[in-house]
């Protein structure tokens, strides 16, 4: 009698060694899905800035907005373009600290995966448009090399997600409360 | 580990098992030379380099990270400091390049122990010296590689003491200043996203947790799959203690056989408390408690350890004479050692160490010449 | 080293030599080829930093690192590539910062080396010298963006001799007699 009670809480804490350490996983993947944000985001702004300076292009160019767009709404496209930028800076800023905070047992709100979600599913949709507005082969080197950045954007983005689903899933079904 | 547990610690143990005061100075001071026989030092008593057994601080920042460089780093630190436990370990979808340096992990009662043990029977008491160096730092070094691996050796910021309770550590990268254990400031390596990257080497990124005999500590290190692992020193540097006091017995000749998970823990019947408190006793060095213990076991003085003891005696002995003295015995035993180690890991298909000719024993010439 | 791996150096080492001296000897035509080097460099350096993390990393808590950092440089590197005609102004800063900032490293650890008693830092001293002299270049000179020509030749050919160097040093072969 003794014996199984022993081997069953042996088997009890096997088990909540198991589950310690898959949290242990997952957080980690948040925190580093996080850190990548912030890298993503701060390389987002470099690269738009080494293009129109190294690169050749006009704000125009890489807006395609054409002439007679420019003529017409030309200050007020500008001026929604940088505010889209820099939404989407502060967006990817914001994911990242939160998905940081929450790893490290700072923070236990979960909205940031509500905007992660979202970015996810537009970053998604935008990944065919890199090669749909390829010309030829001209440029399908960089379409490739930013489409790849997209796509571990998004991988990121799920394993974020997802890893936090797990995280939720294995506290509420074994009671863990303790931070690991 | 340190000078405490390597000379006077392995002092103890050597006159525990037997051995006079004599006989176990020149073991502890072979073990200590351990740490401390570096290019450097055999360059300036004309010593041959590949005899080296470990590589200074500044010899370590020069060293390349190319190939050869990586060989070299890897012969000397394997060889001596963090001998591997099971070159044949096996471990699901992983890549050759990936497992290569998974079974360099450091660990105690390996086979490599065992043979380190036996090579050094009738060899003299360098040899001993040397097989006990590498013995004790087989459980302070478990769980590290001697090659610079990332992937191996890293830690992160997991990484946690146990005082009252277990409490954060938060390194800090000042490698002049020394640790201080009252208010918890440790040093480590700084990280290097580089696998090759010298600051991966060993248990760098653990700073000197791994040689504090007092310390308790626990962390997720790189390979273990966020295992953690929860490093009691004080037990495992008394597993050390009654193991080297086994293996010395061996050696010694009072007993037929070494074999790997067996201690002589009779000693802790009435040294045990003994011991324990001093492995215990929260100091940065041990040395002046290990060196009273010893003196009381021997009632004879331990000379502290002195660097150039043997040096004169090494430069001024002819060619011939050269193996005949104590440095001279040691050079053979340390690349007795080290060809040992590195021929084994290149037997189990691993380059890390280099190469390594495997002569059968008694073949032809080999065999006129008594070659082992 | 096995005797492939000396032959691969001794060529490597003459390949990095011939590059350099070709380049030097045809400053104007070279620069495109310098620019696409560079951007190569860095591509490899993403493609291998991508491999790492399948084949090492990934193993390893924490890895997804490599992933996304591999991504990151890739898409630098291609970007790179794809640009036509950076001003060579552009060029000569940055390798004004890259010897700049590894000729100061280089300097800090001569000096700590110095401060150990060790009597080995002259030659690193040296580089660290050597290599902050360059970076100064690259800003005198900034007009004359041949210079930058020069200055990436006179690195490969470095490279090439340290590789050389390589070859030659002998390898300890242990006998083991199991």
């Amino acid at each position: 009698m003794a014996g199984a009670t022993a081997l069953s809480l042996w088997a009890k804490r096997r088990d909540m060694e198991e589950i310690t350490v898959k949290i242990r996983r997952y957080k980690k993947n948040i925190e580093v899905s996080g850190r990548a944000m912030l890298a993503f985001a701060i390389w987002s702004v470099l690269k738009g800035v080494i293009t129109i300076a190294l690169g050749g292009k006009t704000v125009w160019e890489l807006m395609e907005v054409s002439e007679a767009d420019k003529e017409e709404l030309g200050m007020l496209l500008l001026i929604v373009y940088f505010i889209l930028i820099l939404i989407a800076f502060l967006l990817f800023v914001y994911i990242g600290r939160r998905a940081i905070s929450y790893a490290r047992d700072k923070h236990r709100k979960k909205g940031f995966l509500i905007a992660a979600a979202i970015l996810l599913i537009l970053d998604f949709i935008g990944i065919p448009g890199y090669f749909t507005t390829t010309k030829g082969l001209e440029n399908i080197d960089t379409a490739i090399a930013s489409a790849l950045v997209d796509i571990t954007t998004c991988f990121a983005l799920f394993d974020m997600i997802y890893s936090a689903i797990r995280i939720e899933k294995l506290r509420a079904d074994n009671k863990v409360t303790d931070t690991v | 580990m340190q000078e405490d547990f390597h000379y006077y610690a392995t002092y103890c143990a050597a006159f525990l098992a037997g051995f006079s005061h004599e006989e176990s100075l020149d073991i502890c001071y072979s073990a200590q030379f351990v740490d401390l026989c570096s290019r450097t030092l055999l360059s300036k008593i004309g010593g041959p380099l590949n005899a080296a057994t470990t590589q200074l601080q500044l010899e370590m920042m020069d060293a390349r990270t190319d190939i050869i460089g990586l060989q070299d780093i890897t012969r000397i630190w394997a060889s001596f400091h963090f001998l591997p436990a099971d070159l044949y370990a096996k471990k699901e979808k992983r890549t050759k390049r990936y497992m290569d340096r998974y079974r360099l992990i450091c660990g105690p009662n390996g086979d490599l122990l065992v043979k380190t043990v036996e090579i050094a029977k009738g060899n003299g008491l360098q040899h001993i010296g040397i097989a006990m160096h590498v013995l004790a730092d087989t459980w302070a070094h478990r769980y590290f590689a001697g090659t610079p691996s990332l992937v191996i050796n890293n830690t992160d910021d997991h990484f946690y003491e146990l005082r009252d309770e277990w409490r954060k550590v938060k390194f800090r990268h000042n490698p002049s200043a020394p640790d201080d254990i009252e208010n918890g400031l440790y040093s480590n390596s700084l990280f290097q996203s580089r696998e090759n990257s010298i600051m991966n080497l060993g248990h760098g990124r653990a700073g000197h947790f791994p040689d504090y005999s007092f310390a308790t500590y626990k962390y997720l290190p790189a390979w273990g799959e966020y295992q953690e692992i929860i490093k009691d020193n004080p037990s495992d540097y008394k597993k050390a203690f009654s193991q080297m006091i086994y293996a010395m017995k061996y050696l010694k000749g009072s007993i037929d056989t070494f074999e790997k998970g067996r201690y002589e823990d009779s000693v802790f019947e009435k040294y045990g408390d003994r011991i324990d408190s001093i492995l215990r006793k929260r100091q940065l060095n041990a040395c002046s408690d290990w060196k009273a213990f010893g003196e009381e076991l021997s009632g004879h003085e331990i000379e502290d350890f002195d660097i150039e003891k043997y040096q004169e005696e090494y430069q001024k002995a002819g060619k011939k004479e050269k193996d005949g003295t104590y440095i001279g015995g040691f050079i053979v035993a340390a690349k007795a050692q080290k060809a040992m180690v590195t021929g084994e890991i290149f037997k189990s298909g691993n380059r890390l160490a280099g190469l390594s000719k495997i002569i059968s024993k008694g073949k032809g010439i080999l065999k006129l010449l008594k070659i082992k | 080293m096995t005797q492939f791996q000396r032959v691969k150096s001794i060529l490597y080492g003459i390949l990095l030599i011939s590059i350099a001296i070709l380049i030097m000897s045809f400053p104007a035509e070279s620069y495109t080829f310098i620019l696409a080097l560079i951007g190569t460099g860095f591509f490899l350096s993403g493609v291998s930093t991508l491999v790492y993390y399948f084949t090492m990393s990934r193993f390893m808590v924490g890895g997804k690192r490599s992933l996304y950092t591999g991504a990151i440089m890739i898409d630098f590197a291609l970007l790179t590539l794809s640009f036509n005609d950076v001003p060579r102004v552009y060029v000569l800063l940055y390798f004004a910062v890259l010897h700049a900032f590894t000729g100061l490293i280089e300097i800090l650890r001569a000096n700590e080396t110095r401060r150990n008693g060790s009597k080995h830092f002259k030659l690193k001293l040296s580089h660290g010298i050597m290599d902050v002299m360059l970076a100064l270049i690259c800003i005198i000179f900034i007009k004359d963006t041949i210079i930058a020509v020069f200055i990436y030749g006179f690195g490969l050919v470095y490279s090439g001799i340290m590789h050389f160097i390589s070859a030659f040093r002998r390898t300890t072969m242990l006998q083991y007699i199991p």
